[in-house]
C-alpha cells in the first residue's frame, strides 16, 4: 500500500497505514505485554535473591526487529517505569540499576542486531542483551554502593545472564518461527530496521 | 506469510562461547582463592574483616539502618535489615571463598575470603 507524507483524510475508507500511529500502537500493545510480563515474573518464587528471568525483556526482544529506534528506546524506557511502578521502587535508586540494566540491554540488542544482520538468532541477541544488561548492573554496584567487593558478583550475575537468556532466547526463537501474530506483524512493520 | 528467520547461527554460538568464556574465568578468579578464613563486611566505603571461626554477631550502620550479621559454625548470614525486599535475610549463608550476600538497599555487603589475615588473632580489622 503507497505511503505518502501528505496528511492522511479524516476518516480514510480503508485505513491506509500511517506508519507512525502503526508504530505507537505496536509501542503501546508490546509495553502492554511487558507489563503483563513483568507481573507474571513478580509472582514466580525466586530460587536465588536476584535471580530474575527477565521474562519483561521478551517484547524489546521482538522489538528490535520491529519499531524504529525513537520508537524502540520509548519502549525500554516505558518497560522499565512500568516495571518500577509494580515493585514500588520508582522512587528508589534500585530503579536507577533496572534503567542501566535495561537500555543497555536494549542498545546491546539493537547494536549486534545491526552489526551482524541476520547472521545472528534472538538467541544471540538475547544472551547478548542479558549478560550486557548484569555486567551494567554489576559496574553500577561497584561504582554507587559496595565498591571493590562488587566484583565478588560478576560470576554469579554472568552465570544468571547466559542462563535466562539462553532460555529466553531459545523460546523468543521459537515462538517467533511460529507466531501467526509476529508474522503478521513483521510485514507490516519490516523485518531489519536498523 | 513466509519468512526467512535465522535459526541458530555461527554468531549466536560465538556470542554464547564469548559469554560462557566471561563467566567461567570470573568464577575461576573469585571461588580459585585459598580455604575460607574471614568474613569482609563492606558499607560506606570501609571493610570489616572478622574470622569466619568465631562465632558472634554484630550490627552494620547503612543509609537506612542497622543490619544484623551473625557468623555461626563456619558461616555467615544476615539476621535482621531495615530493607523492604528482604533479599538479603533470605540469602544462602555464606562460607565458601567467594562466597557473598548483598543488600543493595541499605549499601551492606557481605563476603567469605582467604586471605593473609588467616591465623591472626585479631576481634576485627578496619580496613
Amino acid at each position: 500500500m503507497p505511503l505518502s507524507d501528505e496528511p492522511q483524510p479524516v476518516n480514510p475508507p480503508l485505513n491506509p497505514p500511517n506508519e507512525q500511529a502503526s508504530h505507537r500502537r505496536l509501542t503501546a500493545f508490546l509495553a502492554a505485554m511487558a507489563f503483563f510480563l513483568s507481573t507474571v515474573e513478580y509472582m514466580l518464587p525466586r530460587p536465588i535473591p536476584f535471580m530474575r528471568l527477565g521474562l519483561a525483556n521478551i517484547p524489546i526482544l521482538f522489538a528490535v526487529d520491529l519499531l524504529p529506534l525513537p520508537w524502540y528506546l520509548l519502549l525500554a524506557l516505558v518497560k522499565v517505569l512500568g516495571m518500577s511502578v509494580l515493585t514500588g521502587s520508582l522512587f528508589s535508586y534500585i530503579a536507577l540499576f533496572s534503567l542501566a540494566g535495561t537500555m543497555t540491554s536494549a542498545l546491546a540488542m539493537r547494536l549486534v542486531r545491526r552489526v551482524a544482520r541476520h547472521r545472528v538468532s534472538l538467541i544471540g541477541l538475547c544472551v547478548a542483551g542479558a549478560v550486557s544488561s548484569n555486567l551494567v548492573q554489576v559496574l553500577l554496584a561497584r561504582l554507587l554502593v559496595f565498591g571493590q567487593s562488587a566484583r565478588y558478583m560478576l560470576p554469579a550475575f554472568l552465570g544468571l545472564g547466559l542462563v535466562s537468556g539462553l532460555a529466553l532466547g531459545f523460546a523468543a526463537q521459537r515462538f517467533s518461527t511460529r507466531s501467526a501474530w509476529l508474522a503478521r506483524v513483521g510485514g507490516q512493520h519490516g523485518q531489519s530496521r536498523s | 506469510m513466509i519468512r526467512h528467520k535465522p535459526s541458530f547461527t555461527l554468531l549466536d554460538g560465538l556470542i554464547i562461547l564469548l559469554a560462557a568464556f566471561a563467566f567461567g574465568y570470573s568464577a575461576l578468579v573469585v571461588y580459585g582463592g585459598p580455604s575460607p578464613s574471614s568474613v569482609v563486611v563492606s558499607a560506606g566505603g570501609k571493610d570489616w574483616v572478622y574470622p569466619l571461626s568465631e562465632n558472634r554477631e554484630f550490627a552494620i550502620q547503612g543509609p537506612l539502618g542497622i543490619t544484623r550479621i551473625r557468623i555461626h559454625d563456619g558461616s555467615a548470614y544476615f539476621t535482621e535489615s531495615p530493607c523492604d525486599n528482604k533479599t538479603c535475610l533470605s540469602s544462602a549463608h555464606a562460607h565458601a571463598s567467594g562466597d557473598w550476600i548483598a543488600c543493595l538497599p541499605n549499601g551492606v555487603f557481605l563476603r567469605v575470603e582467604g586471605d593473609a589475615t588467616e591465623g591472626q588473632v585479631l576481634d576485627a580489622i578496619v580496613r
